[in-house]
């Protein structure tokens, strides 16, 4: 370790893992300005151009390239480059770039639609033995779901379970990888196990002793897989350069492990600036390779793919693999987490395109650097790439070494862990307290008869609707779909564990770590705008055959959730906490805390699709809004409002999972010029956090441009939009999604 | 729409209350003075602009009343965003129509902190403008014609009314500052001549001019009157070019620096109140101190002083213009803008239009 640590400051850290306390004590917080970057290196170019020809290619050809002979797994494939002789950070999922990896551990059936789709078949023997001797979570949750839980899955009540494919997630601290090498940690958790040696043989030891056990091999198979690229991961990075590539095999191992949704990879830019300082400071490297370093790490962390069908692509707008880093934020001694590695992070939209993937996450605090917080919004006008999130707010529940995964889901880097349950449909859920728990689309089998869904519900009969009777049947269908979320999470994540579980990036936390089950709403803006119409205008339900409110008549005005009105601001507040309140009251698997997210990723679009004419007037197949965002054109008093609106949703023990609100301004309304509109920007994000509020993605654009890339998308090949949560390229948006984008409400004034 | 919120306040104290009619607010308006605002569009308009992009707003009749408590309330719902520039603006309408509400909102709003911007053609309630015009921190001036005849024809209202407003602003005990604007109409006012009326107008004023935008026509209005089941006067006019009307932009406030330091010179040179309100002036405050940088800081390259510091220049400049760091970023963007100095680097100023700077010099 002596090299490996050489200039640093020791601590804590130098005994037991304990990342955060080597960051604390070794990182030179930055607050200056943008000026010491530097253009890409040649190399780096070069190699871009190769990966983002492959990238365009495989969207413009709409063929994929799989591995069809082997199954997942951290040590499975062989090596792969782009050019080996130009990478300076190096590794694949599978052999070559962009070739996907095939899992069936999540669900076998998954894996093999998915194949079909693009016109390949898995090597016969491989399916054969997997079906003959192997079962998928996807199984094990049929197996275990009740009647009830299908039913709900069937007609969108609960959509988007991860009960087919990984859960992701998760995020390892892959810069144990990096700090400490693999021989350390595989000692560590061998002593971990060592310490169970007589703990009595319950249910709870045993699962520990076998994830345990699970982890070491994961540490063989990691070093053994970096040993495949000529690197001994078993011992710490000496330089910067393996600090990189280190912490990349941690998350390397992780992808060709998990197809999880959301692969998220920490916060890891102050971690690395460490080691970039102290190269710098030794003459080792100059500014241009620090930027090559980085710039050539985030080419592969663009070229993470997963195996999906068709449909989920178009469900999630592309192909989405959620690789957040989080960015900034400060300390809890109140020193900013901003280093130039910071900045050189972000500097990558400007070197090597604007992209999608990683999705960057600036933690946004009142006390970043103003330097900083001008240079994020003048990347985001240029770039639409990033989004905010409230520092201020997690730093008091997660302290300051936390990460987002997925989109808002925040977590304690190797201390925490999330079980991830979709959302439920909450506007849906509205309709069966009026029609009695039954669905407004949906049938039974091979008859006319609605489906029901929800049970012993009272039909309502009335012919305008009283806000106090609904909302009282609200309250009952709500309480038995929150113990139906939480029993159906449990399967699914029962199943999980025992079928597809995670050992490398379990590897990567501590040995006991806290659970978070995260459950989530989609239509809450849909939700409070119904409520507030049967509550102050007269709402009357259109009626069919079977008694199924199909339609409603509204007469009058009003209140509108995204107008700063608390009227109906504090009905979206009222049912967000007395959902919450449900959840809680139901057990969870191992114990886990329950946390709740207002977020749909772009799924608003197929909650939509599945949910009838809701009482605010919107007709069925309608989109939702996005999140916890106003409902299209519904925010009329400009964009403030809107924004103050979404921050009076609670997040601390309410949404503590994440509350999404997506913004998109055309770029002169934002001011004359870049220097104002920077200022601006930035005003406008200390006001709205200020407020406590979460979350925001920040889109400047034309709606002009957006409709010429709609015309012409070889035009704009990477032209990136942000949507709920997550960025996409939005030439691969589908044509309902592009619509759907280009209708929300743009913020522009005559 | 209104904000609902708000309008629970105690009848009892609305009835004995003053309102005013806001036909609506918008929470976001970054364009209409400096910084993060909320904009008040009151109802009603004594002119009938030919090109008005919102005739909703001309009648007396409509709008949602508010009292000068709801205006506030409102407003303190976005003070987190206003920094310390933004803050409140009324437009129109044309407020100063209801220039007695305002001499009862604005000091209320004054009480609370808040930045208060007007958007006014200057006709209105003249008997009260010595109780409103003092509180005003930036007048956004709209100029809409330069002679008799045009003006009265697209306005429908005398020009001398708006003159007086103007020359009288001083003496109402403004002490702000003015953005001038004017709408460009092609084959009406898209030619120097009406740039170089527009800057003559503006000289007796011209001290306290902060900026001068020329905003081009558009034709986005016109929905609006089919709906209203109004006459579009303006029909044979074409949308002005965003970048013409910039290129007249530039023009005219680089003919403004040179004609108004002529002016000056031959007015003002001993009158020591105006080289006061003088030294206040922005514009001049940046531009003295540019010039005043070069003997220490500058290379002479193709020609161009250029200005090399060791920190950031807005660091530099935030220590010797006395300008506020907001303001002086938006001021440094506007001499970017106007293609006064460019900045290759945030340690670097070239001066590109050395006489117009020189022109701004105190």
């Amino acid at each position: 370790m002596k090299t490996a640590w050489e200039n640093f400051q020791t601590g804590e850290w130098t005994t037991t893992v304990n990342v955060r306390d080597f960051i604390q004590k070794n990182y030179t917080p930055y607050e200056g300005d943008e000026d010491f970057l530097t253009e890409p290196s040649s190399d780096t170019s070069f190699l871009w151009d190769q990966a983002n020809g492959l990238i365009q290619d495989e969207i413009k050809t709409g063929q994929i390239n799989v591995d069809l002979e082997k199954f997942s797994g951290i040590d499975n494939f062989g090596p792969g480059y782009l050019d080996k002789d130009k990478e300076l950070i190096v590794g694949l999922q599978a052999d070559q770039p962009l070739k996907r990896i095939m899992n069936p551990y999540g669900g076998f059936r998954m894996v093999e639609n998915s194949l079909a789709a693009y016109d390949l078949e898995m090597d016969k023997s491989l399916s054969e033995s997997f079906n003959l001797y192997r079962k998928s979570h996807n199984q094990g949750v049929f197996d275990a779901y009740t009647s009830d839980m299908r039913k709900a899955r069937t007609v969108g009540l609960l959509t988007g379970l991860p009960d087919a494919y990984g859960r992701g997630r998760i995020i390892g601290d892959y810069r144990r990888v990096a700090l400490y090498g693999t021989d350390f940690l595989k000692e560590q958790r061998m002593l971990d196990k060592a310490a169970l040696e007589s703990a009595p043989a319950n249910e709870e030891n045993i699962r520990k002793r076998e994830e345990f056990s699970e982890q070491i091999r994961a540490f063989d198979q990691m070093k053994s897989m970096a040993a495949k690229y000529g690197c001994d991961i078993g011992r710490p990075a000496e330089n910067a350069q393996e600090a990189v590539q280190w912490l990349y095999f941690g998350y390397l191992a992780a992808v060709k492990e998990n197809n999880g949704a959301a692969m998220s990879i920490g916060r890891n830019t102050v971690f690395l600036d460490i080691y970039l300082e102290r190269d710098l400071k030794l003459g080792l490297i100059d500014e241009v390779r620090a930027q090559e370093l980085i710039d050539q790490f985030i080419i592969k962390l663009r070229l993470v793919r997963h195996l999906r069908t068709p449909e989920y692509d178009e469900l999630f707008a592309g192909d989405p693999t959620w690789v957040t880093e989080s960015i900034g934020g400060v300390g809890v001694d109140g020193r900013p987490l901003v280093t130039k590695t910071t900045y050189r992070f972000l500097h990558s939209l400007d070197n090597i395109d604007t992209s999608p993937e990683p999705n960057m996450t600036v933690l946004w605090s009142e006390d970043l650097p103003e330097n900083f917080k001008n240079y994020c919004s003048k990347m985001s006008i240029k770039t639409g790439a990033i989004q905010y999130e409230n520092d201020d707010l997690m730093r008091e529940i997660y302290g300051d070494d936390y990460a987002i995964a997925c989109c808002v889901s925040a977590m304690t880097i190797g201390k925490e862990m999330q079980f991830f349950g979709a959302r439920a449909n909450l506007a849906k859920a509205l309709l069966y307290a009026i029609n009695g728990g039954k669905d407004e689309k949906r049938t039974e089998k091979n008859s006319d008869k609605p489906l029901e869904v929800i049970h012993e519900i009272a039909m309502n009969e009335q012919e305008v609707l009283d806000y106090d009777t609904v909302l009282a049947d609200y309250k009952t269908v709500m309480n038995k779909l929150a113990d139906l979320y939480v029993n159906t999470m449990n399967t699914i994540h029962y199943m999980h564990d025992k079928y597809a579980y995670e050992a490398g990036q379990m590897a990567l936390h501590d040995p006991t770590v806290h659970r978070y089950m995260a459950f989530g709403i989609a239509g809450i803006s849909i939700v409070a705008d119904s409520l507030s119409a049967i509550k102050y205008a007269k709402v009357k339900p259109i009626r069919n055959d079977q008694g199924i409110a199909v339609d409603f008549a509204i007469e009058g005005d009003f209140p509108k959730f995204g107008n700063d009105d608390d009227r109906v601001d504090s009905i979206a507040v009222e049912i967000t906490e007395y959902f919450a309140e449900a959840l809680k009251r139901i057990p969870t698997y191992r114990n886990s805390e329950h946390t709740l997210s207002l977020l749909t990723i772009t799924s608003n679009v197929v909650y939509g699709k599945k949910t009838g004419t809701t009482p605010d007037g919107r007709i069925a197949g309608e989109p939702f809004a996005p999140g916890a965002n106003p409902m299209h054109g519904r925010d009329a008093s400009g964009a403030l409002a809107s924004l103050n609106s979404v921050a009076k949703l609670p997040y601390c023990q309410v949404c503590q999972d994440g509350i999404s609100n997506t913004f998109s301004i055309v770029p002169e309304t934002l001011g004359k010029n870049m220097d104002e509109r920077k200022q601006n920007l930035t005003g406008i994000m200390d006001g709205y956090f200020n407020q406590q509020a979460f979350h925001v993605n920040v889109n400047v654009l034309n709606r002009e441009l957006l409709m010429d890339a709609m015309e012409n998308p070889e035009k704009y090949p990477n032209l990136t939009i942000r949507v709920s949560g997550y960025a996409v390229r939005f030439i691969q948006l589908s044509k309902e999604h592009q619509e759907e984008v280009i209708k929300r409400t743009f913020h522009s004034m005559v | 729409m209104l904000n609902k919120a708000v309008k629970k306040t105690d009848r009892q104290s609305r009835e004995s209350a003053q309102t005013v009619a806001v036909h609506s607010i918008e929470t976001m308006g970054l364009v209409d003075g400096p910084g993060i605002r909320t904009v008040f569009f009151l109802q009603g308009c004594p002119l009938r602009c030919a090109y008005c992009h919102n005739p909703d707003t001309q009648p007396f009749e409509g709008g949602e009343r508010m009292t000068a408590d709801d205006i506030l309330k409102t407003a303190l719902r976005y003070k987190s965003y206003y920094g310390d520039e933004g803050g409140v603006t009324f437009s129109g309408g044309e407020p100063l129509a209801q220039a007695k509400f305002l001499a009862e909102v604005m000091p209320l709003l004054k009480s609370h902190g808040i930045n208060i911007a007007l958007d006014t053609s200057g006709y209105g309630q003249q008997k009260y403008y010595e109780h409103v015009l003092p509180y005003v921190d930036v007048m956004l001036l709209d100029i809409k014609a330069f002679n008799y005849f045009v003006f009265e024809q697209l306005v429908g209202a005398e020009i001398s009314i708006f003159l007086n407003f103007l020359n009288s602003l001083e003496q109402y005990g403004f002490k702000g500052k003015i953005w001038l604007r004017h709408v460009m109409i092609p084959g009406l006012t898209n030619d120097d001549e009406s740039m170089q009326k527009l800057v003559e107008l503006a000289l007796p004023i011209a001290h306290l001019v902060d900026r001068i935008e020329i905003l081009p026509y558009h034709t986005m209005g016109a929905e609006k009157y089919r709906e209203l089941k109004k006459r579009y006067r303006l029909q044979e006019f074409q949308e002005m070019d965003g970048a013409e009307a910039k290129l007249y932009e530039i023009y005219a406030n680089k003919h403004f620096a040179a004609i108004y330091r002529k002016y000056r010179n031959e007015n003002n040179k001993d009158n020591l109140e105006f080289q006061r309100v003088l030294e206040k002036n922005n514009n001049f405050l940046l531009a003295t101190t540019l010039l005043n940088l070069i003997k220490a800081h500058a290379e002479i390259i193709e020609n161009k002083y250029k200005l090399e510091f060791s920190k950031s220049y807005r660091e530099i400049l935030d220590s010797k213009t006395g300008i506020n760091k907001s303001q002086l970023i938006r001021k440094i963007g506007e001499f970017k803008d106007l293609g006064y100095i460019t900045t290759p680097d945030s340690h670097t100023i070239i001066l590109e239009d050395l006489t117009t700077l020189e022109n701004y010099r105190i």
